[in-house]
């Protein structure tokens, strides 16, 4: 009953929509786990290459990874749930619930995609684990072990019943964060101390503590009722829309799309206060640029997804494809440059050049540019885990990736201005050309 | 005759507060063993709050159900054991499952307590009742018809001693309308309790011996059908009458 039933709770999950759905599947899974295999062994012999201290703690290198297993695990969920909506996941919930099913197995299939990607996160981040314990001369077990109950505690972090809205999520996360890392600073600077010979212990029970998200989740399992539509919180607009907002509008009522902006806002305004509270003078323009840029794409995937996949009412009846098109860039620009006005504020307290300022603006705008191109190919829906995680990694990775093969970090910023933006025109060239083509190959089988 | 039938289900004092401006409240309710009952009433009047309670779905704040002693939420698997739901929505299917697989799933779930071999050869003889042959179909890619056909096999695989139904009619052709009837009145006669939830009065006054009216969330009437019928003609002149003096 067991693989039957995991069967099913995974292909709704990660292969909706498929024709073929066990075979997309396993192709989807053999992917993931490939992906992190090779960009985890990557990464995990660029580590070797870096100048790890000889001498670091071993208490410290637990420590370290425990945090980065809790930091990756929650960032990556946050952003899932952020752009996930409940709705579909309780259609699968409530299926679950007209079976005859014991509370251990129903809590069990609830979490298992979850526990699926954060395995993948899992498996990428033990390649750097082991690199990076191998460099300093310890063995890679405990740093293992410590990065995986990192990666495991985020998510029972997550689960903890006072953490209901997204933004609330968001911000104790970011808090919890936060105090992690003062603590960290503070025993790296008393560490003979003897108050502070106890910080690493408390930091590791902080962390695991959060573990009892699980214990909460599992008692209220089954004393929930089904979601209810009239739980829905709509966005209340004026009845009198003009035309040309009715896409603004459309965005501002899907509960997706306004909480993944929210939380892109957030999480921008967090990163740049850090920052700023932290060493501004440290930060580095290409980071700048790369935070930014991802935050706008990973929010810009998400706008295609508002628009049905396959029949385009929008586009025939109401307006013409131009016009969609205008609609979803304009949004799409309009939201990168709010997500990333927090880094931009912080990078003109640091060079306050305008050549400068326009790099980073630009940059940021492209990674919504390239987000929307993602979206428009994979059209992530509401409730589709894989293909919103899929489009969320592809967007990032190609806004990781581009600058890197044309060495834009490296050039001066007139170059910098001109990549960014010729890789905009040729996304929205690109954009134009699928969305053509779809409505031109509509009702063909 | 009626009368003397076991009390299986009872609904006592419910309360469920599905916003702040709807609340459903049903102070007691029965289901005979081997009854058929239809829970009728205008668009938004908690017809399926109701269905989605009797089947354990939402878990009241204030009341119970208990089916057959055992209270619906605390004995949870086996209340659920014992209750089969045909839902009126697609959305309860595995769109990309066949329906071979998602059969396969289900006979895998209550193989636990009933033979496989048993269940297959029930979902073979379901299908052939309700002229169902498209099981190699993805079940997003069926007709909303064959959809309701899967759940209604979906809901009577394991042969429960409740059938929930939502809206029963909805989407099958005139033949399934009748096949679906008839398999529903064997296993009335055989002891399942049948509770609908329709907007057709003509369909309920003919297939239930009960009528439950729901209004805004509260029950308006309770009466048996035959009673109805003869004090005022039909279920559809009652329930405009009893709209009308409500409202």
């Amino acid at each position: 009953m067991l693989p039957s039933l995991a069967r099913m709770v995974l292909i709704a999950a990660f292969a909706r929509g498929a024709h073929r759905p066990a075979k997309q599947l396993a192709l989807r899974s053999l992917l993931g786990l490939g992906a992190a295999v090779v960009f985890g062994s990557m990464f995990g012999s660029a580590i070797t290459r870096m100048h790890i201290p000889n001498d670091l703690a071993l208490a410290l290198l637990i420590v370290i990874m425990m945090l980065a297993g809790f930091f990756s695990s929650g960032l990556v969920l946050l952003t899932m749930i952020a752009m996930k909506h409940d709705v579909r996941s309780d259609e699968l919930i409530c299926i679950l619930r007209t079976l005859p099913l014991c509370k251990n197995l129903r809590w069990f299939l609830g979490h298992l995609p979850t526990v699926v990607v954060i395995t993948y996160l899992g498996v990428f981040g033990t390649f750097l684990v082991v690199a990076a314990s191998r460099t300093v001369g310890y063995w890679p077990g405990l740093a293992v072990i410590a990065f995986w109950l990192g990666l495991y505690s985020a998510y029972g972090f997550l689960l903890l019943p006072v953490l209901n809205r997204v933004l609330v999520r968001v911000a104790a996360f970011f808090g919890m964060i936060f105090l992690l890392m003062k603590a960290l600073d503070w025993w790296l600077q008393n560490s003979t101390h003897v108050v502070g010979q106890h910080v690493p212990v408390a930091i590791c029970c902080a962390v695991l503590l959060a573990n009892l998200g699980y214990w909460f989740d599992w008692c209220s399992t089954g004393t929930k009722s089904k979601s209810m539509a009239s739980s829905v919180v709509y966005l209340k607009i004026s009845k009198t829309i003009p035309q040309q907002l009715w896409f603004s509008a459309r965005l501002a009522r899907n509960e997706r799309t306004r909480n993944s902006l929210l939380t892109a806002v957030l999480l921008s305004s967090l990163f740049a206060a850090g920052f700023w509270v932290r060493s501004s003078s440290q930060v580095s323009q290409s980071l700048v640029m790369l935070l930014g840029s991802i935050l706008s794409a990973t929010f810009a995937c998400d706008v295609r997804g508002v628009v049905t996949r396959y029949k385009p009412a929008e586009q025939s009846i109401l307006w013409s494809i131009n016009a969609l098109l205008k609609q979803e860039g304009l949004i799409t620009l309009l939201a990168s440059a709010v997500i990333g006005l927090p880094l931009t504020i912080l990078w003109l307290a640091n060079d306050p050049s305008f050549f400068s300022i326009v790099a980073v603006i630009s940059s940021h705008l492209a990674g919504g540019v390239i987000g929307l191109l993602v979206g428009t190919v994979l059209v992530p829906a509401a409730g589709e885990m894989g293909t919103q995680f899929l489009s969320g990694v592809t967007a990032s990775g190609l806004v990781v990736a581009y600058p890197r093969v044309m060495s834009l970090h490296e050039a001066g910023p007139a170059l910098q201005i001109a990549g960014w933006l010729s890789v905009s025109v040729t996304a929205l060239v690109l954009i134009y050309g699928i969305e053509k083509t779809r409505r031109k190959r509509y009702g063909y089988a | 005759m009626r009368q003397r039938r076991e009390i299986v289900m009872t609904v006592d004092e419910l309360r469920i507060r599905r916003s702040n401006t709807f609340q459903l409240h049903v102070p007691f309710l029965r289901f005979m063993a081997g009854g058929s009952v239809c829970i009728v009433g205008a668009n938004g009047s908690g017809k399926t709050t109701l269905v989605e309670t009797l089947v354990g779905l939402i878990i009241p704040r204030e009341g119970s159900v208990r089916v057959s002693g055992l209270n619906a939420h605390d004995e949870e698997v086996s209340v659920k054991r014992a209750v089969g739901y045909i839902p009126d929505d697609d959305a309860w299917l595995i769109a990309e499952l066949t329906a071979a697989e998602f059969f396969d799933l289900l006979v895998s779930v209550h193989a636990q307590h009933t033979s496989k071999r048993l269940l297959e050869k029930r979902v073979k003889e379901l299908a052939n009742e309700l002229l169902f042959e498209s099981f190699h179909s993805q079940l997003g890619s069926l007709s909303h018809g064959n959809k309701k056909k899967v759940q209604i096999i979906a809901g009577l695989l394991h042969e429960p001693n409740f059938v929930v139904v939502d809206e029963l009619r909805n989407g099958l052709d005139p033949i399934a309308i009748a096949r679906a009837e008839a398999l529903l009145r064997r296993k009335q006669i055989g002891g399942t309790s049948i509770i609908a939830a329709t907007h057709d009065l003509w369909w309920a006054e003919r297939f239930a011996e009960e009528i439950i009216m729901i209004r805004r969330g509260h029950v308006i009437l309770n009466d048996y059908t035959r009673e109805i019928v003869a004090k005022s003609g039909s279920l559809e002149a009652r329930f405009m009458e009893v709209y009308d003096n409500v409202a």
